[in-house]
């Protein structure tokens, strides 16, 4: 390749256009090693567009830095990759210059201080996050516990029947415990096994009174092991539990009952 | 801290590499008005220049680490983002209006049809209008050879001539 030639065929401006394919750039890169003069016209060529580009600048939206500063902020890996560079060539230390140690002493010095400023900012970041972490399991074990609490309440108090719920034939492996007070009138479910339903839907529950359904709202078999509570009865003779649309419907959908039990054993 | 200090290129993509927030607020304040003129010759809508412009420069911040000074400037680097993610959206524009049909004479028309040339497009009005035509429609349309020689009727080899002429004039134009 005649490199003059090469260079006036175009195809630096092509290259820094980005309009090169992977082969002429391939190419272009290989000879940019073997020849400078070629570099140079590149380097030139990017000048002159960049000249021109600064030239022909327009203001960008005032707010838009702010956006981008935040939006790189979230965008900066927590560990900084530790990165020292090294110029080649340009400074030179003189060995019987006492100052040059002096300096390489300082620059170490530096280093090191800058190394513990970044270690113990970066421990006590982390701590920081695991503290929070911390805090939010205590959380979540909280409510639990005090979930645990309320259903122990509800379950040892004299007034309340329990109700097993047993899965029917469309569902034999669905199994619930309602808790009635009949003195308060509340009532409480605890799901046992629920199969998942899909989003649209939710499970129902339903007070029989004298054959008569009462909607006692609605809930979903991922509050599961959790005590939940539905509306208020004074009188059940059964309850039933049916899949109905999210939100419950004003009657059961007698086909898609799960599961049901009677009120008459006490315990 | 330093904001207005000059950063070689080497330099500023060495601490780019290294995260630093000082060095890329000055890479904002010093390129993001030269690539938003240069992006918004391309798609002249400035709400959709600002995301693309927002786009190239948390690009950057993201990619740096493939960035290589021995290739390419850093402006360069970035104008190629801009320019490749306003192609994008060039394209996305022209396939969403391809509902409606158009001749293809007319899409000619209208694609070197610039109202108000600014940045790189005031340079190609010195060009003729037949070149600076199928350099817009490579250039700044993201249309392939093979595209333009069926859209103007002539062979591929005549619309390779035809770029090739423009880009050895560009050089001479931004002297």
């Amino acid at each position: 390749v005649n490199i003059q030639d090469y260079i006036s065929s175009g195809i630096v401006e092509k290259y820094v256009l980005g309009l090169a394919d992977a082969k002429e750039r391939e190419e272009f890169e290989r000879l940019s090693v073997q020849h400078p003069e070629l570099d140079r016209a590149r380097k030139e060529f990017e000048w002159a567009l960049e000249q021109h580009a600064l030239d022909n600048a327009l203001p960008p939206p005032a707010d838009l830095k702010q956006q981008i500063m935040d939006d790189i902020r979230a965008n900066t890996p927590v560990h900084k990759p530790k990165l020292i560079t090294m110029e080649n060539g340009k400074t030179t230390m003189r060995r019987n210059n006492p100052s040059g140690f002096l300096v390489a002493a300082s620059v170490i010095l530096l280093l090191g201080c800058g190394y513990f400023i970044y270690h113990f900012y970066s421990e006590a970041k982390t701590l920081k996050s695991s503290n929070s972490e911390l805090q939010a399991k205590l959380n979540s074990s909280d409510s639990i516990l005090n979930q645990i609490v309320a259903e122990q309440k509800v379950v040892k108090d004299s007034n309340v029947t329990v109700v097993n719920m047993v899965g029917t034939q469309v569902a034999p492996r669905s199994s619930a415990n309602v808790y009635w007070d009949s003195a308060s009138t509340n009532v409480y479910i605890v799901v046992r096994n629920m199969p998942k339903l899909p989003t649209e839907q939710q499970y129902q529950l339903w007070a029989l009174i004298d054959g008569k359904p009462k909607d006692l709202g609605v809930f979903d078999a991922t509050d599961d092991k959790v005590i939940i509570k539905m509306k208020n009865t004074q009188k059940a003779d059964a309850f039933a539990i049916t899949i109905e649309k999210k939100g419950g419907n004003p009657s059961p959908t007698l086909e898609k009952m799960q599961a049901m039990g009677n009120t008459k054993q006490k315990l | 801290v330093q904001t207005d200090s000059k950063y070689s290129d080497k330099e500023l993509a060495l601490l780019l590499k290294d995260h630093d927030n000082h060095a890329f607020s000055w890479l904002y304040d010093h390129y993001s008005g030269a690539l938003y003129g240069f992006i918004l010759q391309m798609l002249s809508n400035t709400e959709m220049a600002s995301e693309v412009l927002q786009k190239v420069f948390v690009d950057a911040w993201r990619n740096i680490q493939q960035y290589d000074a021995g290739k390419e400037s850093l402006f360069t680097w970035m104008v190629k983002m801009a320019h490749h993610l306003s192609v994008e959206v060039v394209r996305s524009v022209r396939s969403k209006n391809s509902t409606e049909p158009v001749s293809p004479k007319e899409s000619i028309e209208n694609s070197t049809h610039l109202l108000n040339p600014i940045g790189f497009a005031t340079i190609l009005h010195k060009l003729n209008p037949e070149d600076r035509a199928i350099f817009d429609l490579v250039y700044f349309k993201g249309y392939n050879t093979e595209e333009i020689a069926a859209m103007k009727s002539i062979s591929t080899v005549t619309v390779q001539e035809r770029i090739q002429k423009v880009l050895l004039r560009l050089r001479e134009l931004l002297k």
